[in-house]
């Protein structure tokens, strides 16, 4: 685990040493590659002069919501397609249909039915997380052992304390792994989404800041973002999914 | 340790061989790469490639037409090295030459009539505008967006008074949008948008570009980089004379333009030559408003610098019909 | 007189692609109240599917069973089922909350109202007579396999179910822990009222655990024949009456 953290910052401190070195060279042009120092002002300008921050925050309790709200709609859709076949007929025929579509293609669709801005970033971050959410919950559902299904007969469950007591903790390592792929998808989603979907001088994340950098000519403004956008995922992918899965499946000796 | 070094100074090689191979490609060329963009505004440039000007002046040369969506793009991809010449308005230009983008005007394009349109029936001016109200236009830092800051900074003396509900939308987005009724209030258009537009029930003008600058200027200009302008002078020679050409016919000829141009914009001759005769689109290579936008832009601190040469912005070789001071000259007035 | 449980005229079978198998003919059989049964074959010989008959878990082709005079169809609190599968202990919970699982379905089984001290004040009587008690707080993976069934066993208990199915749960320990674990379930037994039905292929276990010993052959699987076990509790498994019912056993198999 340290050394982990050992290697990304070693390997971190070279990478940033060839990029100042490649900058301070002037072989490109300052133009479209700044050096490390004006990203870092940029970066710190940003920072205290608040406005990075709440494009952060933004951008985080969006995708908060989205997720949130995925994560119902899939926990409902797989659980209805668990106990009716019927249903999981018409829930895989739409999973089909709308997995393999990029949230982007939808653009045109999303802002002419929901108009841009918030709702349509909601839009595309459900999109895209929905639906291998429901894939992940439903071959979890599909995948835990016949045996609970005997003990919950056995013990005479309802199907509510049975989806409760056994079904979904007994499938979550696929939900947290399926929420890890919804994390990615998601955050990838939201900054390209925002980048569209943006209001001049409001609020509208970091995809949107980035977007304003670009049209502004303000490459380090860029690149400062795009750090952000690094850290961030690092913090989320390692911070919080390793913290839930040492305290849940890990603990419980489900995830070697 | 020893293992680490030996990948470091791979790494290193790989970086200098790779930089080495991007000097080696700047060799003598015999390709012109233009970025074309849709809109009336752009007619001459579209005259350019169906005529095939340039072929006809230089059958040497190659020419590639590069779609882009956006000046942004364009703007990338001319840093990039990958397109030498492209169209855009006065204020992108300024923003990237602004921040040290080695790149000057060569002419001048078009004058066209831009309008605020709205789809609300409650609202005749800009006062009418609650914040509930969107109002679409390309990009921040577009011309729209400046027009608007402009008129805002004259009625109201709020130059960002609209700015929190400005939405990005390219303009056929803005268009359904706006012919939808959702979401979207108005729409900052330029033709053939603004006479789609002008054409539907319910949708009016509230504010003319020209109103909202305060005169006449002119919307689009060509630029070209200072790389191209010095290393491919003769081709950078025949583009001007093909522009020149262009612009011509198309005012002398506008009957014979417009029956070459309809298939490329999707319209009837008989449409197309309204389009092009519309009052106020005016096809010249002539240069107007430059400095009021960079007054303008320089006290709202979208410019850092306002005291720019006219020789900064404009190659000595150009269209506008102003003489630039020649490089010696400059020099000496520097001096 | 009608007795505790019967099972008249049982008859099951599964289709494969290939053939039609006849897992159950014709079994019929008695079980008094408290009575400790195995039920002894080879594997194949639908012992299994005879539980899980009775267990309520999967229904007769023909033929009924009967707990008083009245047909069984459903799975219920009455019949707890313990498995020889580790994987019957719910992993994300500790021991302690798996046994509580059992208390808790119990009581709402009973329209009973527990208070969480009494839940888990009866969880712990369990754990203490499986000598489980300082595992409570233990997850299952991280108990042996005997651990795990004696947990297993206790949620069972738990249950307080009069009848208590066992299909061959001690089938995956080693000999050492099963001899165990059979003692503890003899005297399990002799201290509270149950029924208990035990499958088994081991006839040692059989001869150990049982009273009455029903016989089964595979293919059709039947009853061939239901001995008596009249060996005093404690058993000795090298005594030479124990040894002499083994080999009798052995030799109708």
């Amino acid at each position: 685990m340290k050394s982990k953290y050992k290697q990304r910052f070693f390997w971190g401190m070279i990478l940033s040493l060839i990029w100042q070195l490649t900058a301070v060279s002037g072989i490109f042009s300052e133009m479209i590659f700044p050096g490390l120092d004006q990203i870092l002002i940029a970066l710190f300008e940003s920072l205290k002069d608040g406005t990075l921050i709440k494009q952060i925050g933004f951008s985080l309790s969006v995708i908060a919501q989205g997720l949130f709200l995925a994560t119902i709609t899939a926990l409902i859709l797989s659980l209805t397609a668990y106990f009716s076949s019927y249903a999981a007929g018409l829930i895989d025929t739409l999973t089909a249909l709308a997995h393999p579509l990029p949230g982007i293609a939808l653009m045109p669709l999303i802002l002419i039915w929901f108009g841009s801005g918030k709702t349509a970033i909601l839009i595309v971050i459900i999109h895209s997380v929905l639906w291998p959410l429901v894939l992940n919950l439903s071959t979890g559902f599909n995948s835990i052992p016949d045996i609970y299904t005997l003990i919950a007969k056995n013990y005479r469950l309802n199907k509510l304390e049975f989806m409760y007591k056994i079904l979904i903790p007994a499938s979550l390592p696929y939900f947290i792994s399926g929420l890890k792929i919804a994390w990615a998808r998601s955050w990838r989603a939201l900054i390209s989404a925002e980048m569209l979907f943006g209001a001049i001088n409001s609020l509208g994340g970091l995809g949107w800041y980035i977007f304003q950098k670009r049209v502004f000519f303000d490459l380090p403004g860029v690149f400062a973002g795009i750090i952000v956008i690094i850290l961030i995922g690092i913090a989320v992918e390692d911070f919080i999914f390793e913290k839930l899965e040492a305290k849940t499946v890990k603990k419980w000796g489900m995830l070697k | 340790m020893k293992k680490y070094l030996t990948i470091i100074i791979v790494l290193l090689l790989t970086l200098l061989l790779v930089s080495g191979c991007e000097n080696n490609e700047a060799g003598p060329q015999q390709k012109i790469t233009i970025a074309e963009q849709y809109g009336l505004a752009y007619a001459p440039v579209q005259l350019i490639k169906e005529l095939k000007f340039l072929e006809e002046a230089n059958p040497n040369l190659k020419v590639e037409w590069k779609q882009l969506s956006n000046t942004t793009s364009i703007r990338e991809s001319m840093l990039a090295g990958e397109v030498d010449i492209a169209f855009m308005a006065i204020p992108p230009f300024l923003i990237a030459r602004d921040k040290g983008m080695e790149w000057k005007i060569i002419s001048g394009l078009s004058e066209s009539p831009l309008g605020l349109m709205t789809n609300r029936g409650d609202i005749n001016s800009l006062a009418d505008f609650k914040t509930d109200a969107k109002i679409a236009l390309p990009q921040p830092g577009s011309i729209q967006h400046i027009l608007l800051s402009m008129a805002a900074e004259r009625e109201f003396g709020e130059v960002d008074r609209f700015d929190e509900q400005l939405l990005t939308m390219s303009h056929p987005d803005a268009m359904n949008a706006l012919l939808a009724g959702r979401e979207v209030s108005a729409h900052f258009a330029s033709p053939p948008y603004l006479f789609l537009e002008s054409r539907e029930e319910g949708i009016k003008k509230i504010l003319s570009g020209r109103k909202a600058f305060g005169g006449d200027f002119t919307f689009i200009i060509g630029v070209s980089t200072e790389e191209f302008y010095e290393q491919q002078p003769k081709n950078y020679a025949y583009f001007l004379d093909a522009l020149e050409k262009a612009i011509e016919f198309i005012e002398g000829q506008p009957e014979e333009a417009a029956e070459i141009l309809a298939d490329n914009y999707s319209l009837s001759q008989t449409e197309m030559l309204e389009y092009l005769n519309w009052p106020g689109m005016i096809y010249s290579s002539e240069v107007k408003g430059l400095d009021k936008f960079i007054d303008f832009m320089t006290a709202e601190a979208y410019l850092e610098a306002n005291n720019y040469q006219y020789s900064e912005l404009v190659f000595e070789k150009n269209l506008t019909g102003r003489e630039t001071a020649s490089e010696e000259e400059a020099v000496q007035n520097e001096e | 007189m009608k007795s505790y449980l019967e099972l008249k005229n049982v008859n099951k079978s599964f289709e494969t692609e290939k053939e039609k198998k006849i897992a159950l003919k014709d079994i019929n059989l008695e079980i008094k109240e408290n009575e400790f049964l195995t039920i002894l074959g080879p594997s194949g010989c639908g012992k299994s599917t005879l539980l899980k008959i009775i267990a309520g878990f999967s229904k007769t082709d023909r033929g009924q069973f009967l707990k008083e005079g009245e047909e069984l169809i459903e799975a219920g609190l009455d019949r707890i089922m313990l498995f020889q599968d580790f994987e019957q202990l719910f992993s994300w919970q500790k021991v302690i909350d798996n046994v509580e699982f059992a208390v808790k379905a119990a009581a709402k089984n009973n329209k009973e109202k527990l208070s969480s001290a009494e839940i888990k004040e009866k969880a712990l009587k369990y754990l203490e007579e499986v000598k489980l008690l300082d595992y409570q707080n233990y997850y299952p993976h991280q108990l042996s396999g005997g651990m795990k069934q004696r947990a297993a066993l206790a949620r069972t208990l738990a249950a307080e179910a009069e009848i208590m199915l066992m299909d061959e749960p001690f089938g995956s320990v080693d000999s050492q822990t099963r001899q165990e674990l059979q003692q503890l379930l003899v005297q399990l037994w002799q201290e509270e009222e149950r029924t208990i039905i035990f499958v088994t292929h081991d006839i040692r276990e059989a001869v150990f655990l049982s009273q009455r010993i029903v016989l089964m052959k595979n293919e059709p699987g039947e009853v061939i024949n239901i001995i008596e076990n009249k060996l005093p509790y404690p058993r000795i498994r090298s005594s030479r009456d124990f040894n002499q019912l083994f080999e009798k056993l052995q030799s109708q198999l």
